[in-house]
């Protein structure tokens, strides 16, 4: 399954994450999916509480190489 | 179920300190309240708007001798020589600021941004960059705007609105959570 939309944080520390995931998520449509990977020590934390803040729902997280993680969220409404 | 999908809840940070370190928090704080879905607006009063001014090194000519601009919330009329004595002193510009401790005489904020952009660390200039394009407003006090004669806006790096304490009162009364920096 792939993303609608991906994007990449690798090498960015709190709070870009979060702010560039808000920033794309602003421009998409409830229902569609994001595709995020980063390797920040906060960043599965950061990702979890803004899927629970904002009202996404986190469909799945994988470990990668060199401590990157790769998170899929469901927009919510 | 989310927080936010009722009305979004507000919140305030006031930057009162022109330090690098405490900058860095106001707008970590304002930037990631942000994204997290709560509407944040930042006001900058004495030292505090001189993250967002323009560049200006302490030896440039226009910084001491340069004509006083007027803009938004400027009384020129009241101007003295102290004007540009104060905007001479003033840090002017986020790479010009000093910690709040350890700052060695500026070898502190050298060693600070090295270790940051070394971490992956965003600026300060960075974070400012990112809190303002994601929406959280910025609002100067305008008797400091008046005292320390920032011009809005052509001083300024970024748009900022002039206001004063009873804005500053309607603001925090509204909000959840308000915060002084």
């Amino acid at each position: 399954m792939s993303a609608d939309v991906r994007l990449d944080v690798s090498g960015s520390c709190c709070p870009v994450p979060i702010i560039q995931l808000a920033k794309a998520v602003q421009q998409m449509a409830s229902g569609q999916t994001l595709e995020i990977t980063g390797n920040d020590p906060l960043f599965q934390s950061s990702v979890r509480d803004f899927c629970q803040a904002r009202g996404h729902a986190l469909l799945s997280e994988t470990a990668g190489a060199n401590r990157s993680v790769t998170m899929i969220l469901r927009i919510g409404e | 179920m989310s927080d936010a999908k009722a009305t979004p809840r507000k919140g305030t940070v006031m930057l009162v300190s022109g330090e690098l370190d405490k900058a860095l928090l106001a707008f970590e704080i304002a930037g990631g309240f942000q994204a997290m879905g709560m509407e944040m607006s930042m006001w900058f009063v004495l030292y505090g708007a001189d993250c967002l001014r323009k560049p200006r090194s302490r030896f440039s000519w226009g910084k001491w001798f340069g004509r006083l601009g007027g803009g938004m919330g400027r009384v020129p009329e009241t101007d003295s020589a102290l004007q540009h004595v104060v905007r001479g002193l003033t840090h002017e510009g986020a790479s010009q600021l000093p910690l709040s401790q350890l700052n060695y005489g500026g070898l502190g904020p050298a060693i600070v941004r090295r270790i940051m952009r070394r971490k992956g660390i965003c600026s300060l200039e960075g974070m400012i960059r990112n809190a303002h394009d994601i929406g959280v407003r910025f609002t100067i006090c305008q008797i400091c705007v008046d005292a320390m004669a920032i011009a809005v806006p052509d001083d300024l790096l970024y748009p900022a609105e002039v206001k004063g304490v009873s804005a500053y009162y309607l603001e925090t009364a509204a909000a959840d959570y308000n915060v002084v920096i």
